[in-house]
């Protein structure tokens, strides 16, 4: 099935809507990464989170670059040009974080959480589209290997553990947004098959899995934050003033929705 | 086209008509921009298609977040841009059927053992030369 040919326009609306969302999660976190290159905790480190926030943005590209084709826009303008009010992207991977255990717990969160929406989009029927997340899907391994090592080896001291603790605390009530699509949009894709789950469907697995593989942490409220209302709703375009600093902080002038790409474009043209 | 075991576009090239074969020709002229091998012989060309002056080309990337795509997209314009018959040329980035090393041709293979560079998976060569 095609999403420009086989889909009526508001279900090819519905699902541009829905696949921005996962490309502002990956531009996002891909950001959020990208500010530890030269500051992590060791050389391995700096290479390792280079290579996944190149990994992120690279996802980022894959899905602005298909909505943009299909919609009619660019895919510097979704990436770079939209106010934080139009973003879709989790609370969770806005955060400014200065500890390198924040990294850890929301990649962790992150990735469990991301794996499973990207099935829900590979098992989909919209070929080009299951490909895409088929490819990003195949990448991300490495990245959920990578929370997985250092999980273990930041509870290897007293204070590792410590700050691990308080960082998770902090990442799960906030991915509660994470499966928060509005349902009418995300049942029109399921009834069509562009999505094989509902998000929502998805989530008491995600709940599971984090809950499994925490167990050893003091988290029982955060794990029923992350399992019960968002404060913020990132998938309705409520965001924290980290997400506006961040986007702001793109932007020479502060000006976001006025990223001189344009005139890159003019002088290549040249 | 098989998704599991890809042909060596060889056969393909020879058997296309002469100004999709040329332009076939013209891209295997054009390297990864982080190896020394065709883009041809890495097995990222999945299609060649030579209409009115117009050639189309689909290709894909070894990962998606591969930071040369805009230079192989920029190379394989020119490149068939540079065949007589062809006046214009379209090139798209694919992900459909995945790539794999299943894709690397015998010759492609060969670049990468001179280059230092095995095959994962590749049994007839484990080693490359320059090891």
């Amino acid at each position: 099935m095609s999403l420009t040919t086989d889909l009526d326009a508001d279900l090819r609306d519905s699902a541009a809507a829905f696949l921005l969302a996962v490309a502002d999660d990956d531009f996002v976190w891909g950001h959020r990464l990208s500010e530890w290159v030269a500051l992590g905790p060791t050389m391995e480190e700096d290479n390792t989170l280079a290579a996944m926030s190149q990994d992120e943005f690279g996802h980022a590209r894959l899905f602005y670059e298909y909505v943009a084709d299909h919609v009619g826009s660019d895919l510097d303008h979704l990436a770079l040009n939209r106010r934080a009010e139009e973003r879709r992207n989790t609370t969770l991977v806005e955060a400014d974080h200065a500890d390198f255990a924040d990294t850890v717990a929301i990649n962790y969160c992150y990735d469990e959480a991301e794996r499973l929406l990207l099935s829900a989009v590979a098992d989909g029927n919209v070929e080009e589209l299951s490909a895409r997340a088929a490819q990003a899907r195949s990448e991300e391994p490495f990245h959920r290997e990578h929370a997985d090592r250092w999980l273990d080896r930041l509870v290897a001291t007293d204070e590792g553990r410590e700050r691990l603790t308080r960082a998770l605390s902090d990442a799960l009530p906030r991915a509660a947004d994470y499966f928060a699509f509005e349902d009418a949009a995300t049942a029109e894709l399921v009834d069509t098959g562009v999505l094989a789950t509902a998000p929502a469907d998805l989530r008491p697995e995600w709940i599971e899995a984090v809950s499994e593989r925490l167990v050893e942490f003091p988290l029982e409220d955060a794990l029923d934050a992350a399992a019960g209302e968002p404060a913020l709703n990132g998938r309705a375009g409520e965001h924290t003033d980290e997400l506006d600093a961040m986007l702001d902080g793109l932007h020479p002038e502060g000006h976001v929705g006025d990223h001189p790409i344009q005139d890159y474009q003019r002088a290549d043209a040249r | 086209m098989s998704t599991t075991t890809p042909a060596d576009p060889e056969t393909r090239i020879q058997s296309a008509p002469p100004a999709e074969r040329a332009v076939w020709e013209a891209i295997r002229t054009v390297e990864d921009p982080e190896l020394p091998v065709s883009l041809v012989d890495l097995g990222l060309i999945y299609r060649v298609e030579v209409e009115d002056g117009r050639a189309e080309v689909d290709l894909t990337l070894t990962y998606s977040g591969c930071p040369a795509r805009d230079l192989i997209v920029g190379d394989v314009e020119a490149a068939a841009r540079s065949v007589e018959a062809v006046e214009d040329v379209d090139v798209r980035v694919v992900y459909s059927p995945a790539w794999d090393y299943d894709r690397i041709t015998t010759r492609g293979r060969r670049d990468l053992n001179e280059h230092g560079l095995a095959v994962p998976g590749d049994a007839d060569r484990p080693d490359p030369d320059c090891y």
